[in-house]
């Protein structure tokens, strides 16, 4: 990740700021905290201290005015005195101890102080009594009660109970201020853990973020020193590296590269066109703008150039002239410096040398081509010059005996002897080449013309298997190769005719079969169709059937659900009936229950009776029969009850299972009924449906018989495709015999003109559809 | 009621037999049921058979004592005699019976499961209690009855009523 130097230095400063946050706060909390406590130190425990003590201070004082008031019983105003100061101390202690309670802050000290408050009133009661025997004038009486064990019991009370409160008090406060001292002593510890904490991050972020720029500064200084090192021991392609340095740097390095590219380009182009000029390559003028000294050296490296390009251009100017003919050329040596003026001179003095003896044999030369032969040069010449004459002089000898022997072969041609031949024995070189070639002349048009007549003989004859065989040139080639394609076009063409007659031939016949069973499918088609009409036929008398079996249906299921419901409301009165047995069984089992009841006492009074009997002893005796005959009629009607209100209990059961199977067969009759309305519905859709059918029947009899009449149209133009195609195949046979009469080149064309066929009858194998007989055979098979 | 004549005809039959057997109560037995076991007492100790009656608790008595009856204006204490004999208790029904008992001219009602009937039981049929082991001796058992096939166990009625009589004959035993 790349982070600026200004980024890093913010981001370490903005830390160490909320490390002093942190410290801050944590700092101001705990303060606020002591704070709160120390106030809750002042209002719940020193000012309800202070109130209490005057509490305490006020219950000694009643003490001493109760004592002074007994003493001064006698004294009425006195008593009074005292008395309604004893009640003024007693409402301020009132008073102070109704604040302090607002105070108390434990369950224990609110105990404390209702203790307190009670054992006071108890005592303030026997103030009041003590007073009021005062108040009497009863002296020795108050007195008395004064010293009195209970009294002093209630003082003593009362007192502790005061002291306790305090002393309760005095320990809430001790431990509030310790609370406080811990807490100090806590925020005293985090403030130091969390001062050394951020001492240690913020030295130790120091020492990273310098570190890091330290670093990238040293590797900057070692790159401009290397680049340094390299310019001045003439390396100048070295350039700084960019990527390694520091992202915020790269600008520097490469400010520098950009620097070093300036000064070495110039220098190194100089260099370049010198070396190219001294290997006699003259470059094109330096274009690039440069400034100051690099454009000085730029335009004197221009000057050279054009000096010595114009030397050049006048030399090949020369040179041109010469090669063209311009003998009166000559080049400007004005226009030349120094040196390079004598060089042009010199070259102009050896044009002038060749120019004259040219001149004179031009003038020959120009004789000779005007058919001018003129006589031997009698002049003489120096050196190379002298042999230009003696060649000319043999040159017009040579010319005169040629044309003698052309005139004579000339003169023989025009009269039409073709066969005269002139002798080339008396001619030198290519002289003698000339005559041999006219001889060669003759004899080459002649040889052509001859055989071109016997191809086009056989031609005539029919035979077609025939071409013209010599090695001809030129005109005679192209007359060649003209009858030979010719005689090949016409082989060609004859081929193609006789293939196509063939192929014609059973291309008709395919067609033929075609039409044939196209024709009889269609045949097939007409009779399905009938079959198809007669079946249609007996599916509409059904459907009509379906219609009348559908109302019949429609008033028996009405029948049905009346029947249901009658049967509904007969089930709904058994239920009722078997309802009232139910109750009806209920009442005998409660009278059987009251027989029962009379068969037991029965049988106790026996039991009683047969007792009786026993203790009557002798004279019992007789009764004890009774008391036992009693007794077994006692435990046989309480038998037969039992009996009875098993049979009833029965009766009930099975009631209730009556009840319920009825209440099923109830909700079966309900659930007929709900049937037999959905089966009337239904019933009435299927005769509605049978209707629509029967329509719907109507209708495709009428296309079947549109059907009926398409096919047997098609049986009509199948045969008629049938017998054109027949037809078709005997004019195919008759073109072959024609085709027969030719002797074709090779035996090729035939072979090929199967091939052709082949390949076509491939292709329509491939793709049925381009077969009418397969097309038409399909479509009868799909519509049967 | 050809019945009853036959009756009568062995009835006066009876009589001249056994004419001279004054004692007729010595062995006489009236049966109750607790639980599926007969159970039989002297019928000298028994004044009346009731029904179950309106029950009144009386505090400070035995577990087994459940209060006093009403009994013609003559209140009687009752007992449970399945309790008694620390048995399964019982729920009451209008089935359930108090046989009203008289000994030493003190009325007491016994709960019992159900009252079935008077019987002679022979003092030859009737054998002693069983002895288990030699200090065990169930103070209640005066004999068991032999009835026929059945069996009824025969109770001594006096000790059936007071537990402190049975804590005595504990004592006795143990010195």
């Amino acid at each position: 990740m790349n982070i600026t130097i200004k980024t890093k230095l913010i981001i370490g400063f903005i830390f160490i700021a909320m490390i002093g946050v942190i410290i801050g706060y944590n700092a101001i909390s705990n303060l606020k905290t002591i704070n709160a406590d120390s106030i809750k130190l002042y209002e719940k425990v020193t000012v309800p201290l202070t109130q209490i003590g005057r509490a305490e201070t006020n219950f000694n004082k009643i003490r001493m005015k109760v004592r002074d008031t007994v003493l001064s019983y006698k004294d009425v105003n006195q008593t009074k005195t005292h008395i309604e100061t004893i009640k003024k101390l007693e409402q301020s202690i009132f008073e102070d101890s109704e604040e302090f309670s607002k105070t108390i802050l434990t369950k224990e000290g609110r105990q404390v102080y209702d203790n307190y408050m009670a054992s006071f009133k108890n005592y303030m009661l026997s103030v009041n009594k003590i007073t009021d025997l005062a108040l009497a004038s009863n002296g020795e009486e108050a007195y008395k009660m004064m010293t009195d064990a209970s009294v002093a019991v209630a003082t003593k009370t009362a007192d502790d109970a005061l002291k306790a409160t305090v002393e309760l008090k005095m320990k809430v406060g001790s431990g509030v201020a310790d609370a406080n001292a811990i807490l100090a002593e806590k925020a005293i510890t985090s403030m130091t853990v969390l001062t050394v904490i951020s001492l240690v991050l913020s030295i130790f972020l120091g020492f990273f973020i310098s570190g890091g720029i330290n670093k990238i500064l040293t590797h900057l200084v070692a790159e401009c020193q290397r680049l340094t090192d390299c310019i001045t021991s003439g390396k100048l392609g070295i350039r700084g590296n960019v990527e390694e340095t520091n992202f915020e740097f790269q600008p520097i390095t490469r400010g520098i590269n950009e620097i070093m590219d300036a000064l070495i380009k110039p220098l190194n182009v100089t260099a370049e066109y010198v070396d190219r000029i001294s290997k006699g390559d003259i470059p094109a003028k330096i274009t690039d703008a440069y400034k100051g000294d690099f454009n000085e050296i730029k335009n004197n490296i221009n000057q050279c150039i054009d000096s010595i390009k114009l030397v050049i251009r006048d030399a090949g100017m020369l040179s041109a002239a010469a090669q063209n003919g311009d003998f009166k050329t000559r080049a400007n040596e004005i226009q030349h410096n120094g040196d390079f003026r004598k060089v042009i001179i010199e070259l102009n003095a050896t044009v002038d040398a060749f120019v004259k003896p040219l001149t004179r044999s031009i003038d020959h030369l120009e004789n000779l081509s005007n058919g001018i032969v003129e006589e031997n040069i009698s002049q003489e010449y120096k050196g190379e010059f002298n042999r230009l004459k003696i060649s000319f002089n043999k040159c017009f000898n040579a010319i005169n005996l040629l044309i003698t022997d052309t005139k004579m072969l000339v003169q023989a041609s025009l009269d039409g002897n073709l066969d005269k031949r002139a002798d080339a024995g008396g001619h030198h070189g290519d002289y003698a080449k000339i005559i041999n070639g006219i001889n060669n002349t003759l004899d080459a048009v002649i040889t052509p013309v001859k055989e071109c007549a016997a191809c086009l003989e056989e031609i005539s004859r029919g035979n077609l298997d025939t071409e013209m065989q010599g090695d001809y040139k030129g005109d005679h080639a192209i007359l060649k190769n003209a009858l030979n394609s010719t005689v090949s076009s016409i082989n060609e063409i004859l081929g193609q005719v006789l293939t196509a007659s063939e192929q014609v031939n059973s291309g008709s016949s395919q067609v033929a079969d075609g039409s044939q069973s196209l024709s009889q499918a269609a045949t097939e088609q007409a009779s399905s169709l009938e079959e198809i009409s007669a079946s249609l036929q007996q599916i509409n008398v059904q459907t009509k059937q379906n219609a009348d079996s559908a109302i019949q249906a429609n008033q028996l299921s009405s029948q049905m659900r009346n029947a249901a419901e009658t049967g509904n409301k007969k089930m709904n009165q058994m239920l009722s009936a078997m309802n009232e047995i139910n109750e009806a069984a209920t009442s005998i089992s409660k009278i059987i229950k009251a027989i029962d009841e009379i068969a037991f006492q029965t049988n106790l009074l026996a039991l009683n009776a047969a007792v009786e009997a026993a203790r009557a002893g002798k004279h019992g005796k007789g009764f004890t029969v009774v008391a036992e005959e009693v007794r077994n009629l006692a435990q046989r009607s309480a038998k037969a009850a039992k009996e009875t209100a098993e049979m009833i209990e029965s009766s009930i059961k099975k009631t209730e299972a009556g009840t319920s199977i009825a209440g099923e067969t109830s909700k079966s009759l309900a659930e007929i009924v709900e049937s037999v309305s959905k089966v009337t519905d239904i019933v009435g859709e299927i005769a509605a449906a049978s209707k629509e059918q029967s329509q719907g029947i109507m209708q495709i009899n009428a296309g079947i018989s549109q059907i009926d009449h398409a096919t047997q149209q098609n049986t009509a133009t199948a045969e008629e495709s049938a017998a054109a195609a027949e037809e078709l195949s005997s004019q195919a046979v008759e073109l072959k015999n024609m085709l027969s009469r030719f002797n074709l080149k090779n035996a090729d064309y035939s072979h090929q003109s199967e091939k052709v066929f082949n390949a076509y009858m491939k292709k329509n194998k491939n793709g049925a559809s381009v077969n009418p007989a397969n097309r038409n055979k399909e479509k009868i098979a799909l519509s049967a | 009621m050809v019945k009853s004549e036959e009756n009568r005809a062995m009835y006066e039959a009876f009589d001249e037999t056994e004419e001279d057997f004054e004692n007729t109560q010595e062995n006489k037995f009236l049966t109750f049921r607790l639980g599926k076991e007969e159970y039989g007492i002297e019928i000298k100790d028994v004044t009346e058979i009731i029904g179950i009656q309106n029950i009144t608790e009386v505090p400070d008595m035995p577990e087994y004592v459940k209060g006093v009856i009403n009994l013609r204006g003559k209140v009687i204490p009752v007992m449970d005699v399945r309790m008694r004999f620390k048995m399964q208790p019982f729920e009451y029904n209008d089935r359930t019976c108090i046989i009203v008992i008289d000994v030493e001219k003190k009325p007491v009602g016994l709960i019992v499961d159900y009252v079935s009937e008077v019987v002679d039981i022979p003092s030859q049929n009737v054998e002693p209690p069983p002895q288990v082991s030699k200090n065990s001796n169930n103070i209640f058992l005066k004999g068991i009855g032999k009835v026929g096939d059945s069996i009824k166990i025969l109770l001594e009625t006096e000790k059936i009523l007071y537990a402190e009589f049975l804590e005595k004959v504990k004592e006795e035993i143990k010195l």
